[in-house]
Formats: C-alpha cells, structure tokens, sequence
C-alpha cells in the first residue's frame, strides 16, 4: 500500500488496450462515481499476464495487492461493488496476490501469492521491474521505485568506474548477438573523439516480439536513465532513441517521460549541478525490418535509405555522423539501473557460468499463457514453456519453440531440455535472439513456418548485396514449390546449399541469418518436409494446395469433410451420405465410434468449439441404416480370388473396394460375426449390434463373401487357401492378445482377465457379473470401456487405476465423465504393483502413488513412485486394459513371415506386402491396437496394392492431395443467426436408466440439430 | 508518382508544408519532414518533395529515394482510416493469412487497390504489431485490437462504418 489511500490500477499496455481496456477504465471510473467510494483510479503498464487482460490490480488499504484478470466493462461492477466495497474475492477473475507488507495487511482466502502462482514464481524482475507497477506517464512513481537514484550515484563516480561496474555484472547485449556490453562501451570511450553518441535500438522488427515495446510503454524512464548511464560512461553528448513507427502509445510514453526527465535535470545541460550534458531525442523507425540492423540503423537517422554497411569500422569506433556510436537494445538499458544501484555482483549471481542475468521473453503462439515473462539465464527452454507459459492449449501437444524471429530457427519440443543461455540455445542453430519465443504446436507446418520467414526475409532485404536479394527469392520459390506439393527430394539439398552460400556471402548480419529458420526446420522436421514432397501431404493442414480443410487433411481415410458437412447444411441428405460412403464403408460406425482427429483440427474450435463432426456423420449415416436391401452386387469380372484373414474394419474395406472392381473376395472371420474389434472391443452402448451389422450387410449385398466361425491355422491354411484356388491373401487379424501387467501374481490366482478377452466374452452374449470389486488399470478408452461395462453387469464397485491425472488421461473426455456419472471411481496417480490372493482366488490389488515428474519426450509428465506410500485396493476381479498384440504367434511358427519385436507383421509400408510375395498385411496386425478409422485407411491401401498385383503393375502407393471433391457453394447465414448458432449436445440416457442395461446410450442429433451445427463450419475449403 | 502535370497547389496546401517546415526546423531532419508530412495528409505528395527541395539541401531524388525503401510512406493517396493487418509470427500461426483475405472481400480492395473507393480504408500489411500474445491482431489508425475473429473484425469495422470509433488509443 502506497499512501493511505486505496487504489485501482488497470493495465494499459497496448495488448490490455487490445483487450479492451481502455472501455474497462472507463466502466470502472463510472462506477466508482456511482458508488461515492473514495478511491483512486490510475494506470500502469504491462504486467506481463497478457493472455489474461485486461489485467486490474486492487490496492485496498489493510489489505494484499491482488491482480484481477480477464476484467471486462460487464464484470468491472463487480470489482467495485463486491471486492471493493465489501473485500468479497471474485473467483472467476483472482489470479495471484503479493505478500503482505505488514501485519496490517490481511490476505485474500485461497488466491495464491506471487511466489506460488506457477506463472509467477520462477520469474525473476529485473528489467521489468516496475512494469506493471508504476504509472509509466508519472515521474514521481519512478522516482518513489529509486528512480534516477542509479543516476545520482554514477555522477559521483568517474566513467571507468560505471564501466567497472557493469563489466562485474557480465551483462550481454539483449539485442540478440550478446556482445558483452562493457566492451562496447570500452572501445567507444577509448576513441579521443569529442562527440560522440548513444542509440537506443528500439526499432523492435521482429516479428513475434514484444518485448521492447512492453518496457517503453510501461517503464520509459528506466531505459531513458539506462542511456544517460551510457552515455556519461563513453562520453556522449546526445542520445537518439530510434522506435518504430508502429508503436504509438509507446512514442507517446517516451515522449512525456523525457519531457518530464527534462524539467527535473536529469536530461539536459549541466545534469543535477554535475556538470554533465546529455540530450536525447526520439526518431520515429519508418517500416524497414532491417533497421534492426545498426548501421542501417545508423544509415535512417542520418536520412539515408536504411542500407548496412560493411563492418569493420565498427560503430563504437565509427557509427553515427563517422562519430563513435554506442547501440544498445532497450532491455540492455533497462537493466543498468538496477546493476549501478544493487552490487553489480548480485546481477552476476544470476545465471550461468557465461550468461548472466535474466532474459525477457515475449511468450506468443500456440501457449496457455502468453505474456511478458523474464527468466533467470539458465531456466531449462522447457520449464519457461511449460511451467511459466503454462504448457500447450488443451488437447494439443508442443511441437517447436521459434527463437530470435527471422534470423532464428525453431528448437524441436525434445531438445527443450537445453538451459536458457547465448551457448547452449545457438548449439541448437537457432538464436536467443532479442526474446521473442513463438510456440508451434501440431496445428503448426514447418515448412510453411520456414517459407513465411524467407518471405518475409525477401520482403525486408535491403537490396544491398546480391546474396540477400536474390539469394532469399531463390529459397522462397523453392519454399512455395514445396508447400504447393511440387518440390522435389533433390529440392532440400538446394536449399541447404542455397543457406550456407548466403551465409558465407551476405554483407550483414539479418542477411547471414536469413536461412537460420530454413535449415532449423530442415535439421528437426525434415519428415514434415518430405511428407509434402513425397506424400503431397501437410500434416498440420496449413498448406492450402495441398490441404483445402484441415478436418480432411487430419483425417487418416481422407474422407471430405467440409462437403458432406457443407451437403448437411444444405439439408442434401443423401449426397452426403454417397459422399461419406466413397472413402468409407462404416459412416454409422464411425459417427459413434471414431476418435475424430477432424475435430481436434477444426478452426473453429478456435472460436467457440469445434463442428461435431462426428454427430453429424452419425446424423447422415444412420438414414442408410438397412441399405443392403438396395443393393446389386456387382458383377464378378476378373479371374483372380482374394482371401482375407480377419472380418474387422481393415479386411472389410479392402473386401469393400476389391469387390467392387469385379474380384471375387472371400473374408475368413474366427468370431460368429464379422466386425472384428468394432464387435468384440466396443461395448453395445456405444456401437449397438444391429448397426454394425447394417454396415456389413451392404458389403456383403456387394456380393462380398463372410465366413464366420473360420480359424486361420486350425480350419484353414495358407497352403489350403491356395489350393482352393486363392491367389492372394491379406492378413488383417487384428490385436486381440492382452498384454500383462508384469507384476507378481499375475497369473496365481483367478480373477485377473485382460480387457478385450473380458470385452469380448461379454460382447458375445455372457452377461455373468464378474465378481463384486472390480479393478480396471490403464486411462484410455478401452479401461473405460471395461470399467462400464463391469457396471452394467452388476459390479458394487468399480475402480479405474490410472498412473499419472486426469489431465494426461488418453480416453476421451465424454467417456470419462460419462463412467464418472456412472459411478465408476478413478484412483489417479496410482500404480498396481503386486496381487493378492487366498486359495487361489483374488483378494486385493496392492498399488503405489505416483508423483509426477519432468515431462518426457510426448511432452507428458512422468509418473514417478512416491517411496513408501503402497496401499491396497480391496477387489476380487482384476482387469489389465494396457495394451494388445496381434495373437500371432501359430501363423509366425507355421509360415516365414518377418515379424516385428511388437509382433506384428512388418510389411511395406507404402505397398502393405509382406516378406512373402502376393501376401499382404494390414490394420492392428501392423500397427497394433490403433483406431477404426486407420484401419480403413490400411484397408484401401491394401485394396490398392493388391489390385496392382494383379494387374502387373508396379507397387507403389499414388500419393494424392486431399482435396475436395464436389464444390458445395456456401451457405448465407445471417448475422442474427450466427450469434444463436452453438454446439449441441450430444442427448443421452440418463445415467441412472442406462448403467443398468447396454442400450445405446447417445440418442443422435435431431435434423435441425444437425443442419444448425453444419451452418457454424467455417468452410475452409472455399 | 500519381499526380497530374499542371496540378494547382493551393495556399492551403503552403499552409500546412509551411507549417509542418516551421515546427520541425530544430531537427534538421528530412526524415521527420516526410514523417509529418505523412502524417497530415496520408501521403507525401510530389508538390511537398518540390517544396522540401527548394527549403532545405536534400535533392529530390535523394527524397524519392528515401520515401520509396520505406514501407511507411505512400505515394498515393490514402483513405481516412488506415488498418494494418498484423502478418507477425504468432498472427500468421494463429490464421491472420484467412482473416486478411476476408477484410480485403470485406471492404473490397486488394493488394493493387488498398483503398476503398469511398475513401474510408485503407488496407496495408505489417510485418509486426507486437501485440503477440493476443493474436491474431490488426491496428486501426493508433488503436490495436486482439484475438481477432471474422464476427468480431466486421463489428470493428461497422465503429468506424458509423463514425463512432476514430482510432485514437
């Protein structure tokens, strides 16, 4: 608490402004005059918790400074009528609060200080010390802060001393390169020149940067005193401060603060009686990235084009006007107050061996909390993204972190573990760079990530050196040709070469480090490169050649979303569904069972939630329901017999497309029915029998032949198979083999029965209740699965065991709360070690707790054992829902097929085939457990290859842009309508009615539901 | 330069060069002539390159060649309200490419013809507004706004529509 007086103070920034800001300002002036309440109402700058403005800070008298975020002009009533008047918490809005100063001051109920708030309590404030604090606009606010007191000290020291003391410090220019400042300084005042010159370099280009515009719109007067510590140090007369153009609030803040700095004598003639002058004056950057540069720098000041030149001369010893010249980065300035007034060594305790200090990053992209952060040099690349920034946007994964903007690279989310130092960061080949750190997450393309820096590269050259200039357009045409899917393999050696040539040959430094993001994103994602050029495949579905809408390009069957779901929208019912069943024969299968990669990829998701595709497709799916009754089987036209081993989603399709290219196709299913796991894995509740066998019958009205109850290996051979006459065989027999736990016990005592035999037995009609306790371990959707079914059949309790939270939890959100409602319990953090028995039966399950530790390499925190805290769970069934493995163990002893360590087939990747010529493999039997949908991916893959057997022709996979295939125009929707449009949700039994019984439990989207959700896609294929 | 042969310029025209001239002599600066001129009248026409000539010591190719490497001057005319539409990294992860493509449908200009024709906007690229960490974002005039949308850019647009935003921060 400042005074006796109880103060509001919202965060004006220009991101708080963005976000409305100024209107919060006024609603909470207004509202103040409305409720009489005596209190101030002032502004600061950015407290870095951009993600959560607008940002207001309470400080009330007796109580803890509190930061409000995400205030908006409907929420500021509240802040006044409740926190203010009555000291009532407004949850919603609290984010952290600071220790109290004194006794006095009482605590806000569970807001988490300063130093407990994950966000805040690894950062370390030196440079951004007052921002967020003060009112930037006040003078006396600095001044209360120590404010020129640095000023005040260094006047009574001679000018070596200063540079001592910042030498001590070991700070690096902040700019990017990290030139020990004092050196610079050294060299500048070294030159017997009598004018001489500080520039402070806030023409701040890169984009994804912001750092240097937070310090000067927040905290102006730091940086103005920081130059004058400059320039008493090398001897200057005047300084220029060289600021974009595009930073108004910023030129505003620096125009009043050095105003203000004038009228005290701490600018000017004769500086507080020292007999030291210094002068400064603002010059507005005019729109050339390459300004950053300093010599253009130097070159725009001086009303030149802003063209570098070679070095050496250097500019301390020859830059502005020929005179020597100090540029130093606004964050370098900011810090020299705090060095001169603290011990120079305090700053130097911070850091690593060579780096010392803090760094100020703009934390930006795909994070939880975007901001203003400034780390201790050290701090792993990991724990600044994943602790401070607070980890990816939910339900996405980090891919890269992009350092340092054009002249940078991006660090691959497995190297993040390197500590944040000049060093450690270029051994990567990115740059630290002036602290601008983009996150890219899967919805993020590399190469179009590599291909907009060198535009933006040829944009800003200069068009001084032939190497820049031409050099970069060079890359760029390379660079387009690959996002538009016509690069070639040859074009990746080009471009390396194309690099090290500009490298070697530009004249400065933004030229010398233009290839840095090409060669970055060569180096860590060259996959993602050779998918564009080899499988005409964008895999975060950012290239528009190559991908119209990111749901199709996200899913494996490449099925055209946008238009079937455009067709919806337009109530063409039947279109939509033809359109569905070209790529895949299960639509009503999938529309209840498919894991929905589209969604995730869904733009706009990034406006409200993603379109349920699934929903939808569920909607246009079930209509076809019973369709086999319409269907001609299409007419046997070749002589060649195909046998598939395995009746799932994957032998099924490729029965599906084989059969209707005129191939006579047998499919050989162990089970009673066909469906594989799509019968035997899914529980009837979520896939009801009756419209998995829907779907088969309209395969098999193609005329495709189902033999159930055919085992291969005991009924059949593939000798025997060949005798009667079929050519080829595709094995596509699933993953139905439980793994173990591995744990002791195991297999001493009944009770412990791996999930898919558990699921299976049931599926197929046994409805005996497996005993009264049952525990289910593992988190994906298949332990869930297992854990309501054990309910349906009448278990008292059921427990799922889960080794890391909730958060981490693979299953799908729906399906855990839908368990929860259902009364399972799940035990997170937990880990089964040993089971326990009595005369052969099991009577209770011993587990661990689990803390969690660093994240690993999927970017998920590993689970780790908390010594000593082992504890039972009572049960009397347990059940395994970890993993399978195709059962495949006869068919590898009685043929010479090559099998991989996981035991599955190893086949082709491209083609299918196995080692065994005309034998073909496909499904879980390669993958191992994945979902339908790839399944029927591999299904036409191996209906493809198999056909070019056939025919002759040579194996290979035609890889093609997924692009629409029918132009469905888009739909008017007024704008009245688009505010009513939302999500529906899913309606479903109730959860009291359906754990008793294995009816279907989601009842599907009505017609209008469904047209009202196609209406909110944002038609990306247009 | 776009500018007809026998253009009259008016003394009102003097006036504000005039002015401009005066106000900023204690820099000695073209730079920030040009930069003012800009800023009064959107662009920086032939007749205020004539007249910088003729009242200080720059040439006027040396002007036209300052004022044709940086991305802040124009040539042309202007409209009322300027918006930059930020192509920064963070905007361009965040979708800014679709969202500058629907204001130019929007307001119906491209990248040849930024201006609409009642002279209202003009739309200009720029490389980074430093509002990352609420991307997607673009600037009207002095004034920035973030976590852009479709919806919440044609509403933007209708303020300015109606004369009830003006772009001041």
């Amino acid at each position: 608490m400042n005074g006796v007086k109880s103060q509001i103070i919202v965060g004006m920034a220009t991101c708080g402004r963005a976000a409305g800001a100024v209107e919060v300002f006024n609603s909470l002036k207004e509202e103040i005059k409305n409720s009489g309440i005596d209190v101030d109402l002032k502004s600061t700058g950015c407290i870095g918790l951009c993600s959560q403005e607008v940002n207001v800070e309470l400080d009330m008298v007796g109580r803890t400074r509190i930061i409000y975020g995400r205030v908006t002009t409907e929420t500021a009533r509240d802040v006044i009528s409740k926190t203010v008047k009555n000291g009532e918490i407004l949850g919603e809005n609290a984010i952290f609060q600071y220790r109290p100063k004194n006794e006095l001051e009482s605590v806000y109920d569970d807001v988490p200080f300063i130093d407990e708030y994950s966000l805040t309590k690894d950062q370390i404030k030196i440079a951004l010390k007052n921002c967020g604090n003060i009112d930037p606009f006040s003078i006396d606010d600095y001044i209360k802060t120590e404010g020129y007191d640095a000023l005040k000290k260094i006047l009574k020291l001679n000018p070596e001393e200063v540079i001592k003391k910042v030498e001590k410090s070991g700070i690096k220019g902040r700019g990017g390169a990290g030139f020990p400042t004092a050196k610079k300084w050294t060299f500048c005042r070294n030159v017997k020149e009598k004018e001489k010159f500080v520039i402070c370099n806030a023409d701040e280009g890169d984009p994804g940067a912001f750092m240097d515009r937070s310090l000067l719109e927040g905290d102006p007067h730091s940086v103005i005193e920081g130059m004058i510590i400059a320039g008493y140090a090398i001897g200057a007369q005047t300084g220029y401060i060289y600021c974009r153009a595009e930073y108004p609030l910023a030129l505003k803040t620096l125009d009043k603060a050095l105003a203000d700095a004038r009228n005290k004598n701490f600018l000017g003639d004769n500086i507080l009686k020292s007999g030291f002058t210094f002068n400064i004056s603002v010059r507005e950057g005019a729109g050339a990235f390459v300004c950053g540069e300093e010599t253009a720098l130097i070159a725009s000041i001086e009303d030149q084009r802003g063209m570098p030149r070679p070095k050496p001369p250097f500019p301390p010893i020859k830059g502005l006007y020929e005179k020597p010249t100090v540029v130093n980065n606004v964050e370098t300035l900011a810090n020299l107050p705090r060095i001169v007034l603290d011990s120079p060594m305090e700053y130097h305790s911070i850091g690593t061996d060579k780096s010392k200090g803090t760094k100020v990053f703009a934390l930006a992209g795909k994070v939880k909390y975007t901001g203003l952060i400034e780390v201790p040099m050290g701090m792993s690349l990991r724990k600044a993204i994943f602790e401070v920034g607070g980890g990816p946007l939910p339900g996405h994964s980090i891919k890269a972190a992009q350092l340092g903007g054009p002249s940078g690279g991006c660090i691959p989310e497995n190297m993040m573990d390197i500590p944040i130092d000049y060093d450690s960061i270029n051994s990567t080949g990115a740059i630290m760079g002036s602290g601008g750190m983009v996150i890219m997450d899967e919805t993020s393309c590399m190469v179009d990530i590599a291909r907009f820096f060198i535009e933006f590269s040829t944009e800003e050259s200069c068009g001084k050196c032939t190497p820049c200039r031409v050099g970069t357009k060079a890359m760029l045409k390379i660079l387009e040709r690959i996002c538009d899917g016509e690069g070639k393999l040859e074009d990746l050696d080009k471009l390396e070469e194309l690099s090290h040539s500009i490298i070697d040959a530009a004249l400065c430094g933004l030229g010398k480090t233009a290839p840095n993001p090409v060669l970055t994103t060569l180096k860590y994602f060259r996959d993602e490169y050779e998918a564009h050029i080899l499988d005409k495949k964008c895999p975060a579905g950012v290239c528009k050649r190559l991908t119209a809408s990111p749901c199709q390009s996200a899913c494996p069957a490449g099925i055209d979303v946008p238009s079937y779901v455009a067709l919806i929208a337009h109530r063409r019912f039947d279109e939509a569904l033809d359109l569905i069943l070209e790529d895949n024969p299960f639509p009503s299968i999938c529309g209840r069972a498919c894991t929905h990669a589209c969604e995730s990829e869904c733009k706009r998701g990034e406006v409200d939630k993603p379109v349920s595709i699934m929903h939808l497709k569920r909607f246009v799916a079930d209509r076809g329901i019973g369709r086999a009754k319409y269907i001609k089987p299409v007419p046997v036209t070749k002589e060649e017999k195909i046998a598939v081993i395995g009746g799932g989603p994957a032998g099924l399709t490729s029965a599906y497309y084989l059969v209707q290219k005129g191939y006579k196709v047998t499919v050989f299913e162990a089970l009673p029915t066909a469906g594989g796991m799509m019968v035997a894995g899914i529980p009837e509740y979520r896939l009801p029998r009756n419209i998995v066998q829907s779907e088969i019958d309209a395969i098999a009205a193609l005329g495709v032949e189902i033999r159930t109850n055919v085992r291969i290996g005991k009924e059949v051979s593939i000798e025997s198979l060949r005798n009667d006459g079929y050519q080829t065989i595709l094995f596509t027999i699933g993953a139905f083999k439980g793994k173990k736990l591995m744990i002791s016990g195991e297999d001493k005592f009944t009770g412990c029965v791996d999930s898919i035999k558990f699921l299976t037995k049931v599926n197929y009609g046994d409805r005996t209740k497996p005993g009264d306790k049952v525990v289910v371990i593992g988190g994906g959707n298949s332990a869930i699965d297992a854990a309501r079914v054990a309910v349906r059949l009448g278990a008292a309790n059921v427990t799922i065991a889960y080794r890391r939270t909730r958060k981490e939890m693979p299953a799908f959100e729906e399906e855990i709360e839908a368990a929860e409602e259902e009364g399972v319990i799940i035990e997170y953090l937990t880990a089964p070690t040993r089971l326990e028995g009595k005369g052969g039966k099991l009577t209770g399950l011993e587990c661990i707790r689990n803390k969690m530790g660093e994240p690993d390499s999927s970017g998920r925190r590993r689970p780790v054992p908390i010594e000593g805290s082992g504890f039972l769970l009572e049960c009397d069934v347990v059940i395994p829902a970890i993993s399978q493995e195709p059962d495949i163990d006869e068919i590898a002893e009685n043929n010479d097929f090559e099998i991989t360590r996981w035991n599955t087939f190893e086949v082709d990747p491209d083609t299918l085939e196995t080692n065994i010529k005309g034998i073909f493999a496909a499904g879980d039997a390669v993958t191992g457990p994945s979902t339908i949908i790839e399944a029927i991916a591999a299904g036409q893959r191996a209906a493809a290859s198999i056909d070019k057997h056939f025919r002759g022709e040579k194996l290979e996979w035609e890889y093609r842009s997924v692009i629409p295939r029918r132009m469905v125009p888009e739909i008017e929707v007024p704008d009245e309508e688009v505010e009513r449009l939302k999500r529906p949700k899913m309606p479903c039994q109730k959860a009291s009615k359906r754990k008793k019984d294995f009816s279907e439990v989601e009842n599907g989207y009505s017609e209008d539901m469904a047209v009202d959700d196609a209406k909110r896609c944002l038609r990306c294929d247009l | 330069m776009e500018q007809k042969e026998n253009e009259v310029i008016s003394a009102e025209d003097i006036q504000v060069l005039d002015s401009i001239y005066n106000e900023n002599r204690e820099y000695d600066s073209i730079m920030i002539y040009l930069q003012k001129i800009q800023s009064a009248l959107g662009y920086v026409p032939e007749y205020a390159i004539k007249y910088l000539a003729s009242k200080t010591k720059a040439s006027e190719s040396h002007m036209f060649g300052v004022i044709t490497f940086y991305s802040q001057f124009s040539t042309k005319p202007v409209g009322k309200n300027i918006i930059k539409i930020c192509n920064g990294t963070a905007c361009h992860v965040g979708g800014s490419k679709v969202l500058g493509k629907k204001l130019k449908a929007m307001l119906n200009v491209d990248d040849e013809n930024p201006t609409t024709e009642d002279r209202l906007f003009t739309v200009q690229p720029v490389a980074c507004l430093g509002c990352c960490a609420l991307a997607p974002a673009m600037m009207v005039n002095d004034k920035v706004y973030g976590t852009l949308t479709v919806e919440k850019m044609k509403d933007i647009i209708e303020t300015y529509k109606k004369g009830s935003e003006n772009g001041d921060f």
